[in-house]
């Protein structure tokens, strides 16, 4: 099982409607849960559109992981090249390539993510009007949720033809409401949903279902197809344990996963270790790094690194274990997620952010507190099988 | 020597010519009456009176004969053993064409003759001695499978019991038997009557647990049959003679009459028990509660006034919880199932598991477009959908389906109640080859016009 699809048999006929058969110059958005294939839509899409004597295009993603993870789909299996791999960029690539293109300074870093991402935007603005560089034939844009309206308004500059997928249940940014911007530029009747979606567990739908329901959509779990390792585990222990326990678990349970999932991770799987906080990451690379049978296979994957241009955040085959934070993750997945320390910055952590980090998950997914298990997860799971006496 | 009129004369000689090759002090005195497949001589010998058992003829050659040599054989191994309530068994192997087994001559006659005459304060003392040689037996690994009142000799003074024929025993572990079960067949109605209803209709594999729930009924009978002074089901058994089939109907499902005034109140209890047609909830019982050791007395009188009952883990049908994680185990994988072989035929499928009308039920439902037949028509919404029950009978759970299709905008649909399935490991394999098969039956009744409401019953 690749993770990417990459014969039409075995895409289903929403997919390949929204491939094939949606009129080339209209602009559309796509909504669909985790696992519906919408990346892989996106991807499929802006090739169509490259064979139809348009190949001015660039699929725009969130965050440098995500680029790497999209390249990835960029080959079929024999190697030949389904999309070149140079028109994936992040959009905060693309735009800074603008400035330098234009012959402009990037502005001053406010230190804010957000106000960052809206004075690179609005500074861009003037950029089309000076006709110095062609509009694109299209656009193609990933987890469009987490845009500003800034964003979209620059993106709707630069193509006539925009092609927007996201999902409303994976709002993880604060003051970004991407879809209404979006559904601002793109017309109701080219809203198009993915109805049904493949990678994740019943079990794990299960609880995700009890943490947001999409809105006139249905639950994940009526709508899923996955056809994976079976039994699913969701494992939410009630009792908390002391950091040094989370990751002593942890790394006895990785540890059996690399051995049990071998072979899928050998097609492209990994696992996933999540923390809210940065430092953490650090934390939990040192005690991986300490075990003889984890060594080195672990790797910290920074979504935003500090504009290092140096730092590469590619998947390295050799090192399965992906270490990230709870807002890095999104749009990536996992064979197998480990959130530690889920209490951390819970303050902060809205249902949108449970549902993000638990939709990562394909089969197995640990969760692990240090103080109080957070009401949200508790009232999303139980232990089956447990008696009352 | 005083023989009776229907004595084979062969058996007779045969056993003359037996004593005679054993040699002086070895003599044929009596016929005991025939066991089944064999009259039994008493015979004296130098060390005290025997009894001999010369096997018919067609028992005794050919493949029946294997099968009894082997039997024999294996109530040779108790040879020697030290429980005085069991029969012993001294010698067996064949003697010119017949079969043959030496045995102690017990005490008395069949308890089956002298119930109506046995003392009240009796009553605890033989099923006490009963259940002796049942524990003994299961020490052994055994199990008598045939114990009555027929085959419990009891001495004149009723102080002594002897628990007879072990050539029906089986080895608990031992899945095919010593051929004991005669090919297969059901047992006729005459060792029927003393059978619980899962064994008669050979409802489970046999097991350490079957056996368990065999000895405890028999011993329950045992008590019932001398509490009432009758055999169990009497007047039913007279009256089914000739249609077994009736007889049967009344063993699953009859209760037997059990009253008595001048009995104490613990034996009727626990008679009832162990009779219980509930084969789970009877094995409840222990082979000791049929003793009548003064503590379990006690106890048995505590439990008579509601005192001292635990419920016992073995309960499986009274553990709620079980139960009802069970029916969403069964029907998640079920819906999993059916989605991925709807799928797998070209229909991707919204698909839920919602609660029944009660807790025992589920409802699973798959929706989906069938692709327009014509360019230009519409799709066809198609709507499956699965009602599953779990109910509790003699063998432990089952599960029951009834599927109905529907095509909603033309205003049809068709359904089906399917036979109920027993629970098993691979239950589910077995509901969605109902479910399968049962699609197909319903998408040809419905593409030959069912109407909404008009529902097709098999």
């Amino acid at each position: 099982m690749t993770l990417w699809w990459v014969q039409k048999e075995q895409l289903d006929l929403h997919q390949i409607k929204l491939i094939e058969k949606l009129p080339l110059r209209e602009s559309f958005l796509i909504i669909g849960p985790p696992g519906s294939g919408k990346t892989n839509v996106l991807v499929r899409r802006a090739q169509f559109m490259r064979g139809q004597n348009m190949p001015n295009v660039l699929l725009l993603t969130f965050t440098r992981p995500l680029t790497e993870f999209v390249k990835t789909g960029c080959y079929d299996t024999q190697g030949k090249e389904i999309f070149p791999p140079s028109c994936v960029t992040t959009l905060e690539s693309w735009q800074r390539s603008l400035y330098a293109q234009h012959g402009e300074s990037l502005p001053v870093d406010p230190g804010d993510l957000t106000e960052w991402k809206r004075q690179l935007s609005l500074g861009a603005q003037p950029f089309f009007a000076r006709h110095h560089l062609p509009p694109y034939d299209a656009l193609f844009i990933d987890e469009a949720q987490d845009l500003l309206p800034e964003e979209v308004a620059l993106i709707s500059q630069w193509s006539p033809v925009l092609f927007f997928v996201g999902d409303d249940r994976q709002r993880i940014y604060e003051h970004t409401d991407g879809l209404s911007a979006v559904r601002g530029i793109v017309s109701p009747q080219n809203e198009r949903i993915l109805p049904f979606h493949y990678r994740i567990a019943p079990e794990i739908c299960q609880v995700a279902d009890r943490i947001l329901l999409p809105q006139g959509v249905d639950s994940l779990a009526a709508t899923q197809h996955y056809s994976g390792p079976t039994p699913a585990r969701v494992t939410i222990p009630r009792e908390s344990l002391s950091k040094v326990h989370q990751l002593q678990v942890t790394i006895q349970k990785l540890n059996e996963q690399v051995r049990v999932y071998g072979d899928l991770m050998r097609r492209g799987d990994r696992l996933g270790v999540i923390v809210a906080r940065k430092d953490d990451r650090d934390v939990v690379f040192a005690a991986l790094e300490n075990d003889p049978a984890l060594e080195g296979k672990s790797k910290i994957i920074r979504a935003k690194d500090e504009r290092n241009d140096d730092y590469d955040p590619s998947f390295d085959s050799d090192a399965p274990i992906c270490i990230l934070t709870v807002k890095g993750c999104k749009g990536l997945e996992f064979r197998a997620v480990h959130w530690l320390f889920a209490d951390e910055l819970s303050y902060y952590h809205d249902a949108e952010h449970y549902y993000t980090v638990v939709t990562r998950a394909k089969t197995s997914l640990d969760i692990y507190h240090t103080h109080t298990l957070p009401q949200i997860l508790a009232r999303a799971h139980s232990e089956a099988g447990v008696t009352p006496w | 020597m005083a023989l009776m009129a229907n004595v084979g004369n062969e058996s007779l000689a045969i056993a003359r010519r037996w004593c005679k090759i054993k040699g002086h002090g070895w003599s044929v005195q009596n016929e005991l009456g025939t066991g089944g497949t064999a009259p039994v001589f008493e015979v004296v010998s130098p060390q005290g009176i025997r009894a001999l058992k010369i096997y018919d003829v067609k028992f005794s050659v050919g493949e029946k004969g294997e099968i009894e040599h082997k039997r024999i054989d294996q109530q040779l191994a108790l040879k020697g053993h030290n429980c005085p309530f069991l029969v012993q068994v001294y010698e067996g192997a064949r003697f010119e064409d017949r079969l043959y087994l030496l045995m102690s001559r017990a005490d008395g006659k069949e308890l089956e003759k002298r119930l109506k005459d046995i003392p009240r304060n009796k009553i605890r003392q033989i099923l006490d001695q009963v259940t002796r040689a049942a524990i003994f037996l299961k020490s052994k690994g055994l199990c008598h499978r045939d114990i009555k009142a027929a085959n419990i000799f009891i001495s004149d003074d009723c102080e002594r019991c002897t628990l007879l024929d072990i050539s029906v025993i089986r080895n608990v572990s031992d899945p095919i038997g010593v051929g004991t079960d005669h090919d297969g067949q059901l047992p006729v109605v005459a060792t029927a009557r003393y059978s619980p209803p899962e064994y008669l209709f050979r409802l489970l594999e046999p097991s350490a647990e079957l056996w368990h729930a065999l000895n405890v009924y028999q011993l329950g009978a045992l008590l019932h049959d001398l509490i009432m002074r009758e055999p169990l089901f009497e007047r039913e058994y007279a009256e089914s003679a000739e249609n077994r089939y009736r007889f049967a109907w009344v063993i699953a499902t009859s209760n037997a009459p059990l009253q008595a005034e001048d009995v104490d109140r613990d034996l009727l209890l626990t008679a009832r028990l162990a009779l219980d047609k509930n084969w789970r909830r009877r094995s409840a019982l222990q082979l000791e509660d049929f003793l009548s050791d003064s503590s379990v007395q006690q106890r048995h009188a505590l439990n008579a006034i509601g005192l001292g009952v635990f419920r016992k883990p073995a309960e499986v049908d009274d553990n709620i919880a079980t139960r009802l994680q069970r029916i969403h185990r069964v029907s998640s994988t079920l819906e999993q199932a059916i989605a991925s072989h709807l799928r797998s035929n070209g229909a991707t499928t919204k698909h839920t598991l919602q609660p029944g009308p009660d807790d025992d039920s589920k409802t699973i439902q798959f929706n989906w477009d069938a692709p327009a037949r014509e360019p230009g028509d519409a799709s066809l919404p198609v709507k499956l959908r699965i009602d599953l029950r779990l109910s509790t009978d003699m063998a432990g759970y089952c599960f029951g389906l009834s599927i109905t299709l529907t095509l909603e905008s033309e205003a049809k649909a068709s359904s089906l109640d399917l036979p109920e399935l027993q629970d098993g490991p691979d239950v589910e394999i077995g509901l969605l080859t109902h479910v399968v098969d049962a699609l197909e039956k319903l998408a040809i009744e419905i593409i030959r016009g069912g109407v909404v409401g008009m529902e097709t019953r098999q």
